[in-house]
Parts: structure tokens; C-alpha cells; sequence
């Protein structure tokens, strides 16, 4: 497996061949899209949509009319000025983290093998496309894409991966912002009143040599979402804590009604190990700063 | 895009494989000089026009990360080597590597301060016919030039030809490359 690499992103894990890249996300909260494309074409795209609450009255998911309807909508999106009908030529079932999933391969403008699933366990519908190209065998793909989906952990936080960075959010947050500019991406993650942020950038050493200090560096290259997830933190308030050697700034106030105190912080440090100068923030009640300290804790480079 | 005239026609495609295995060749007439911190200046000469101050030379200061890849920049090493010593030099990722050499060599190359020296395409690949279709590309801009006289009817004529036997040779070579072994078998006696 080691011409594989792991892919974690919007709370799915999945694992493709080296060398191919996120290139293209949406949702967060209420639903999830992401797409992997190789070097030459797009070749894998998961959806997921979170289902009604048990509370609400909500009919039972088949997961086989879930592909149905996609690929209706595929061929009437795509398939309409061509005039190309999609032909199914296959149906089967698939075992996909511990779920019943379906499976349908089929062709229309190209070659293509969707799955679908309900993950009970989190609650979501899942829909996982997979592009063939002339000469790639399905049979050879479902051995390697099958058993790396994973759609749902015991673990209490979910894995993130992003151009070499990989980082654990704690479950209950949901990706509300981000910007994956390379080289400087930054994701805003949300739980109900706690907000929990994440940015790095590049070429640090080079970076400082030029502004002198993460100060400087702060006030002129953090991204803007740190400003308006933030309100009110000034950069020029960042001093350095002894204990972990990052540069801290931190706000504490109280609840308009409860009392309880919460905290605004945000912490940037330079990682030599990376070349990379990390910034994170966390903003929300003071007892569950942990969110904040678990996140810095499993923040590791992974170059490829 | 221009509001009226025709958009320019863009030269055909080259692979990103083939790209990245082309070699950056910095002008002839482009010079730099280093400061004490490694610091890079292009020197870059300018025609002014003028008789009495015919020549001015043009500085581009580049910083830390431009100056280290201009050093790479030696005529020999290909953009896929620069991109392996990128990752390990500013411990970057493949593609975090291959982005900013592209949008950096695009940036010297749009000023023609640098050139992309391809390599030959590699036989029985589509990286012929991509390449037959640059040449063929390069024979009608040619023309163009010829037609508004930027260039003279010898050197028109010459590098034409020069071109067409290019794009013969490709073919020859490609026509041997794809050639089916000969079925013809000596009978035993």
C-alpha cells in the first residue's frame, strides 16, 4: 500500500494512489462534497447528506434509488445536448465500514462506479463516484477504495488532512469557513457557540527573515477570517508563553446571563520541523479550551 | 479578452509531463548579481531609443525564495529536479513545490528573462503529435511574421525548412517506433 495516501477531509477517510489532490470542496454541516482528482482527470467524488433528526418524521433512505436518481441527474445535467443515454450494466452490494452499500457501474459519457450507503452511526446518506479511464479494471479499484472508505469512528474527533498538514478537530464541529489557498490555507470549524481555527504558512524561515517577527508577520499576512472569527484580539497583544514557547493572546469575559467565562485566543508559533508558521484560535467557554489544546497536539506535517 | 479584434490563438498544449521535464535557460543577455545575504538583482538591458544613452539596464530584486530557485536556474537542471530540491530546500509538498516553480517560471518567462528549453518528446507517446502540432504552430506564426516583413524572405525560407524537416524527422521516427515486427519466418529446411 505504499503507492497509496490516506485523503481526510469533511469527515470522511478514504485513501487514493500518490500524487493525486483535493480539487474541489463544499458543505460542511448539513452536507459534504469533496473531489480527488490524479494528475490528468477527475476520478473520485464523495457526497454525503446528513438525514432528518430521529425526532422528525423521516422515511427510509435506499441507498439503490439514491443512484438512480444521481445518475438521472447526471445524464439530465450532462448527458441532455449529447443525447447519450446511461446504460447500467452492473448492480451489487459492497461492504463499506461495516455498512450494506450498493453499488451500480455504468455507462454514459464515461465509465463509472457509484456506491452509496447510510452510515447509522453518523446519521448520513453516502454517494462515492469513481471515474474509470480506458484500462483501469473496477475490480482492481474496489480493492483499494472500498476497504479505506470510512465513514464513521469510535474516536472522538475526525481527521483532517490538507496539502501535507494532517490535524484532528473534535467531534461536533463542523467546517463553517475556509480558504485552501496553497500555502496558506485557513479552516474555521464551528460548535454551536465554540469556534475553533486553524491557518499555516509556507516558506516560515524565508517569511521571517523578512518581517523579524511573528508579530509583524501577523499583522500584515494573517488571513482575513482570523480577524472576523477573532473580533477584538489585536496582534500587538501577543506575548510569549513560557510553557510552549508559542506567542498568546488571550481575552476573557462572561456570558451576558449565565456568568460563565469565556475565552478568545490565539496562538502562533513557528514549527522549524515544517518550515511552517501555524496560527490557531479558539473562541468559547473557557471549559472546553481542550479543544483547542487537542487540536495543536495533533498537528503533524506529512509531506508525501 | 479583447473587446474587438480577434483573440489571440494560443499555442498548442504541452503536456505537464513533458513540461516538467524541460531545462530553464536564462537569456543570454540577462545578468544578476548577488548581495552578501545571497540576495538576487536581474540585470536586465534595455533599449532606450535614445543615441546618446542607447542602453539602460532594468533591476528586478527578488527575495529569499526567488533568489534561491534563480541559483537553480544553471541551463542544465530540469524543473522536475528543481521541484524534488524545492520540497527538501523549504520542505514543501509535491504540489505546494510544483505551484510556485510554475507561477515563478511563468512569471520569467512572460518578461522573457527565462526560456523553456522542451525535451524531445518521447517516441510512440502523444507527446509527437502535440509536438508536430507546436512546429506547425510556430511555421504559421512564421508566416504572419513573414507576411507583415518582421522577417526577411532568406531567413523566412530557411527556418521553414528547418521546421518541416523537423516535423519529417518526427514522422520518420515515429513511422519506425510503431512499425509491426516482420511476421516473415525462415521456414526449417
Amino acid at each position: 500500500m505504499e503507492n497509496f495516501e490516506k485523503e481526510y477531509w469533511l469527515e470522511v477517510e478514504l485513501q487514493h494512489p500518490k500524487g493525486w489532490v483535493l480539487a474541489a470542496e463544499s458543505g460542511g454541516i448539513l452536507d459534504g462534497y469533496f473531489r480527488v482528482d490524479s494528475k490528468t482527470a477527475a476520478k473520485l467524488e464523495v457526497k454525503w447528506e446528513k438525514q432528518a433528526s430521529e425526532g422528525k418524521a423521516r422515511s427510509k433512505v435506499q441507498p439503490m434509488v439514491v443512484i438512480n436518481r444521481f445518475i438521472e441527474d447526471y445524464m439530465k445535467r450532462t448527458g441532455a445536448r449529447s443525447k447519450i443515454k446511461a446504460e447500467v450494466y452492473e448492480r451489487g452490494n459492497a461492504n463499506i465500514c461495516e455498512h450494506n452499500a450498493y453499488f451500480a457501474r455504468w455507462r454514459g459519457i464515461g465509465d463509472v462506479a457509484t456506491l452509496s450507503w447510510v452510515c447509522e452511526d453518523e446519521n448520513k446518506v453516502f454517494l462515492v463516484n469513481y471515474y474509470l479511464e480506458p484500462g483501469e479494471k473496477w475490480e482492481d479499484v474496489a480493492g483499494w477504495l472500498i476497504p479505506g472508505l470510512v465513514c464513521h469512528t469510535s474516536e472522538k474527533f475526525w481527521r483532517y488532512r490538507l496539502i501535507g498538514v494532517e490535524f484532528k478537530i473534535p467531534k461536533g464541529y463542523a467546517l463553517q469557513t475556509r480558504r485552501l489557498l496553497l500555502g496558506r490555507p485557513v479552516a474555521v470549524f464551528k460548535a454551536g457557540e465554540k469556534t475553533l481555527l486553524i491557518h499555516w504558512s509556507t516558506f516560515a524561515r524565508e517569511i521571517l527573515a523578512k518581517y523579524k517577527s511573528l508579530v509583524e508577520w501577523a499583522k500584515k499576512e494573517a488571513p482575513k477570517e482570523v480577524g472576523s472569527v477573532m473580533k477584538g484580539l489585536k496582534y500587538d497583544m501577543l506575548k510569549p508563553d513560557e510553557k510552549t514557547g508559542k506567542m498568546v493572546v488571550e481575552e476573557t469575559g462572561r456570558t451576558f446571563f449565565g456568568g460563565r467565562t469565556t475565552v478568545k485566543t490565539l496562538r502562533i508559533w513557528h514549527d522549524s520541523g515544517s518550515n511552517r508558521i501555524f496560527l490557531t484560535g479558539y473562541s468559547g467557554p473557557r471549559d472546553s479550551m481542550t479543544d483547542l489544546e487537542e487540536l495543536e497536539k495533533s498537528i503533524v506535517f506529512k509531506p508525501d | 479578452m479583447p473587446l474587438f479584434g480577434r483573440k489571440k490563438k494560443e499555442p498548442p498544449r504541452v503536456s505537464p509531463e513533458r513540461l516538467y521535464r524541460s531545462i530553464p535557460i536564462v537569456s543570454p543577455v540577462v545578468k544578476h548579481e548577488e548581495d552578501a545575504d545571497g540576495i538576487v538583482t536581474i540585470l536586465i538591458p534595455i533599449r532606450t531609443g535614445d543615441p546618446k544613452n542607447p542602453e539602460r539596464t532594468a533591476r528586478i530584486r527578488l527575495d529569499e525564495i526567488g533568489s534561491k530557485v534563480w541559483k537553480k536556474i544553471d541551463g542544465k537542471t530540469p524543473l522536475n529536479e528543481i521541484v524534488q530540491w524545492m520540497k527538501q530546500e523549504f520542505m514543501l509538498t509535491e504540489r505546494e513545490a510544483e505551484v510556485s516553480l510554475s507561477m515563478f517560471m511563468k512569471s520569467l518567462v512572460d518578461k522573457k528573462l527565462v526560456a523553456l528549453a522542451l525535451p524531445p518528446p518521447k517516441p510512440g507517446t502523444p507527446e509527437v503529435q502535440e509536438e508536430i502540432e507546436r512546429i506547425r504552430f510556430e511555421i504559421e506564426e512564421l508566416e504572419k511574421a513573414f507576411k507583415k516583413k518582421k522577417v526577411d524572405e532568406k531567413t523566412f525560407r530557411e527556418l521553414k525548412e528547418k521546421y518541416e524537416q523537423a516535423i519529417r524527422e518526427l514522422k520518420e521516427k515515429e513511422a519506425a517506433e510503431t512499425k509491426p515486427p516482420d511476421k516473415t519466418q525462415v521456414k526449417p529446411s
